[in-house]
């Protein structure tokens, strides 16, 4: 193994990392973006809407990706009324074409995965928020949504690292993210194994990153799970000590 | 304080506007099931009124359709003079939210939001659905927790809690909107049996002040305590109803007889 080539190619490599990491968070936000609506319609008492959405999630998740960006890079230009359309100066573009074809997709996921956390919501507190008055659009906003995006959160963790990894097909319509540079990089030397080891080297780094934040925002989010430091109560103790006998006497 | 039941013709109403809540033949089905038929009830302002009855009987129900919680099959609801439910039509979702707002539910299970403090429980709600600053909101927060006895609390999660905790925070966040009525839902029925005493010492300490409130328990000592009406109900109807001490020393209706002593032969008084 020729470690030196391996150092070489990292620039190269890096190049490429920035278009799979471009890739990956805008189709991860673009994603996020449809799907939190669509979650919600998903979860809504009205038949229709999640109906359709059901039908929208099961073609994407039920069909491969790769046939996806085929389908979006290949498949368009042979409708005349796209190609007649504004729409072909994006849809032209393999840039695009894999951007549009991550979202929907990554959407797709996303949304089964806010759904399972939206239900998983207690509907004690969901009843609660009722009760007190709050309308619906409030409760979604205050109450459903922040607690089912925690419950949601492992698991889009995950879909985002899968999505991170599912970029890589791109490099199968001409572009040059990490996977197509390295491929390119294997072609002009013909050492297949340094060059893919660092490349993955790369991938497992942007993934302990994603990992690693999804974490921290889980630990922050998981607070009202934990259990309560001593510290921090006997501060807060002192604090309030004078009111707590004040409120002994009020309500015994 | 007047409690008719089903078929009862005269209702004497006196300026109505005053009355918190004036409930006329209600109705709820589920499916083929009939879980309330014709419940009639008024509670003038200052009563508490104490709901009793076995399992399935209806109890819960009758509370969750006040607030609408469940849609009531059929009958009439007045809340405040308010005409909420006019028969088999319900208002608009905004004349339900307002009408939700005037009545502070006390659920069994608390419903906290667990992932709020308790002090963001409480001004959730005022400050949202009321409109309050929430520096104001704060404040009178502080008061209700200091009322309930949990100042020390005010920024542990509801998880960190013990259950009659929770439970007194989930009343402080009741009594924050301010509501003409309080239902409590078998607010002690969750509780492990020595942390019952302290919700219900926050539960009398409310009636003291004179509030309007329907107790829905089985704590039979407690309801003939702090009630001065009692309604037994039996299979969706009001089977007995009047004085606690009336009721509970001379019960006419063998159901409620029955029911009786089967809750003293389980070691209540």
């Amino acid at each position: 193994m020729n470690l030196a080539l391996m150092v070489d190619v990292l620039p190269l490599l890096c190049e490429g990392m920035l278009l799979t990491a471009q890739l990956t968070l805008a189709s991860v936000a673009i994603g996020l973006f449809i799907a939190v609506p669509l979650a919600l319609l998903r979860t809504s008492p009205w038949p229709v809407f999640s109906h359709a959405i059901f039908l929208y999630t099961f073609l994407f998740r039920g069909t491969p990706l790769l046939v996806q960006l085929f389908l979006v890079y290949y498949g368009a230009g042979q409708v005349e009324w796209i190609r007649s359309s504004v729409a072909w100066s994006m849809l032209r573009e393999p840039f695009w074409c894999a951007l549009i074809t991550f979202s929907l997709n990554n959407a797709a996921y996303t949304t089964e995965i806010l759904r399972g956390g939206l239900r998983a919501v207690p509907s004690g507190e969901v009843e609660a928020a009722k009760a007190l008055g709050m309308p619906y659009a409030l409760r979604i906003r205050r109450i459903i949504l922040p607690a089912g995006f925690r419950l949601a959160l492992p698991a889009y963790a995950n879909e985002v690292v899968l999505m991170l990894k599912a970029s890589s097909l791109a490099s199968t319509i001409t572009l040059m993210e990490l996977t197509g540079t390295a491929r390119k990089i294997v072609a002009q030397t013909f050492s297949p194994y340094e060059v893919f080891i660092s490349a993955a080297l790369i991938y497992l780094g942007f993934t302990f990153v994603i990992v690693h934040l999804f974490g921290r925002l889980e630990t922050r989010m998981a607070k009202h799970q934990k259990r309560a430091e001593p510290g921090n109560n006997s501060q807060l103790r002192a604090r309030t000590a004078g009111i707590i006998s004040a409120s002994q006497k009020v309500a015994p | 304080m007047l409690t008719q039941s089903e078929n009862s013709q005269f209702q004497t109403v006196p300026s109505e506007s005053r009355i918190p809540l004036r409930v006329k033949n209600l109705k709820k089905r589920f499916g083929r099931l009939d879980v309330l038929k014709g419940i009639s009830m008024t509670a003038q302002s200052g009563d508490v009124i104490s709901i009793l009855g076995s399992s399935g009987s209806g109890k819960s129900t009758f509370l969750r359709c006040l607030n609408l919680l469940e849609e009531p099959t059929d009958g009439e609801i007045w809340i405040a003079g308010r005409h909420v439910k006019a028969r088999g039509r319900l208002g608009s979702p905004r004349e339900v939210n307002a009408l939700r707002a005037k009545l502070g539910m006390v659920f069994q299970h608390f419903n906290l939001w667990s992932c709020k403090t308790v002090l963001e429980n409480i001004i959730e709600a005022p400050i949202h659905v009321l409109g309050i600053a929430k520096q104001e909101a704060c404040l009178r927060a502080e008061e209700l927790l200091l009322k309930v006895g949990l100042a020390d609390k005010r920024h542990d999660y509801p998880a960190h809690l013990s259950g009659g905790q929770q439970q007194r925070a989930a009343i402080a966040r009741a009594l924050a909107m301010e509501p003409e009525i309080l239902l409590f839902d078998e607010p002690t029925s969750a509780l492990d049996p020595e942390l019952v005493g302290e919700v219900l010492k926050v539960i009398r300490s409310l009636a003291d002040e004179g509030r309007t409130m329907l107790i829905v328990t089985h704590e039979l000592a407690f309801a003939r305590q702090v009630s001065n009406h009692v309604v037994f109900f039996h299979q969706g109807q009001v089977e007995e109803e009047g004085h606690p001490d009336e009721l509970f020393r001379r019960p006419t209706s063998p159901r409620f007889k029955q029911f009786l002593s089967a809750q003293i032969g389980e070691g209540c008084p």
